[in-house]
């Protein structure tokens, strides 16, 4: 009560919760003062000799390079990022105009730029696989390519597409084949 | 921490955007002391070096935006903290990655590294502070290596002065308990 009154007369404050909180930070204080009677607070690390002589030197000639640098790209990131968008630009009209027989699921997907391969989901990836084999389009460019000269008929034996191959390697030179592929 | 003639001096020069003159004076004035406060996060030298460079490179690129609302050496040294963890971050995700753990190897490296000049106490308590997380062992170097005080600290760090004292003491603690092993 006495000690109240002190602090009320002399008007000097103290901050709020001195007291409650003075017998811990006194505790951390002694353990403090022991942890640097014991280990010492000196600062144990060493540089290389003449480290912070040098050091602005290196400092500087990074600086003026990477200012250099900057300086020289500015001009051109601009004609980047416009090369970037024009490239963004043509990607989203082939993708859809290339995706007509891709189900309205799949499209949303790509609209909503979430498809990759991380999260195609096996189930859908099948879903879309078999709709396109469904469409009886796809049988229509097979038959289409029936007149061409390398046409393999689907019914053909073993030993057929083997004397095939046999002649069509007679025929042509084996590295020219391979250049090819 | 700080001498109040550079700090206005430097204020004035990036007034009149005499940005380069600036520039040299912060680095002159601070170099030394962003150093150890990086090296004591970091440990090895040669991270320190690249952190303290990476650090002053932010510093010459965005030093035409600062206003002036907090004190050069506080924005100095809250660009240089923040450098420092990003650094420990990645070091982290790559130890992880190869099944390491990061402050293990740097407790191991500390033994053998040719820029630690301590004695067997001091290595000790390096380990200890090792074992700290890494928001009490900011606060535990600052407090006790540098004596920084905690309204500064609060600056630096922007955490208000209450939680940085709760830090400081549980950090001190830990390094009672972990130091009575030895």
């Amino acid at each position: 009560m006495k000690k109240e009154q002190t602090i009320k007369d002399t008007k000097f404050k103290i901050p709020e919760n001195y007291f409650q909180n003075f017998n811990d930070e006194l505790l951390i204080r002694i353990i403090e003062e022991n942890l640097k009677d014991r280990y010492g607070n000196n600062n144990p690390f060493t540089v290389p000799e003449n480290y912070f002589n040098l050091f602005s030197v290196k400092l500087e000639t990074k600086t003026n390079k990477t200012g250099k640098v900057i300086q020289i790209l500015k001009p051109y990131l601009s004609i980047a990022a416009g090369i970037l968008l024009i490239l963004g630009l043509w990607q989203v009209i082939l993708t859809n105009t290339n995706n007509d027989n891709i189900t309205a699921e799949t499209i949303d997907t790509i609209n909503n730029n979430t498809l990759n391969f991380d999260n195609i989901e096996l189930a859908d990836l099948s879903e879309t696989v078999d709709d396109y084999i469904d469409n009886e389009d796809v049988y229509d460019v097979v038959n289409s390519e029936e007149d061409t000269e390398q046409e393999i008929e689907l019914n053909a034996s073993e030993d057929e597409i083997s004397d095939y191959l046999i002649d069509y390697a007679d025929e042509n030179d084996f590295d020219e084949i391979l250049a090819s592929l | 921490m700080h001498s109040g003639n550079s700090e206005s001096q430097i204020n004035h020069l990036i007034k009149e955007q005499n940005y380069s003159v600036a520039f040299n004076l912060i680095v002159e004035e601070y170099k030394e002391r962003l150093y150890w406060h990086i090296r004591k996060m970091v440990l090895s030298h040669d991270d320190a070096d690249d952190i303290l460079q990476n650090s002053f490179i932010k510093v010459w690129r965005y030093l035409e935006n600062f206003k002036g609302d907090s004190k050069i050496y506080t924005w100095l040294f809250r660009i240089a903290t923040n450098e420092s963890i990003t650094f420990i971050n990645k070091k982290k995700k790559k130890a992880e990655e190869a099944f390491e753990n990061y402050e293990h190897y740097l407790s191991n490296t500390l033994e053998s590294d040719e820029y630690f000049d301590g004695d067997e106490a001091q290595l000790i308590l390096q380990k200890a502070i090792l074992k700290l997380p890494e928001k009490q062992r900011i606060v535990f170097n600052m407090k006790y290596f540098d004596e920084v005080k905690y309204k500064d600290m609060s600056e630096i760090l922007e955490t208000s002065v209450g939680s940085l004292k709760a830090s400081y003491h549980h950090a001190v603690k830990k390094i009672e308990e972990f130091v009575k092993e030895f």
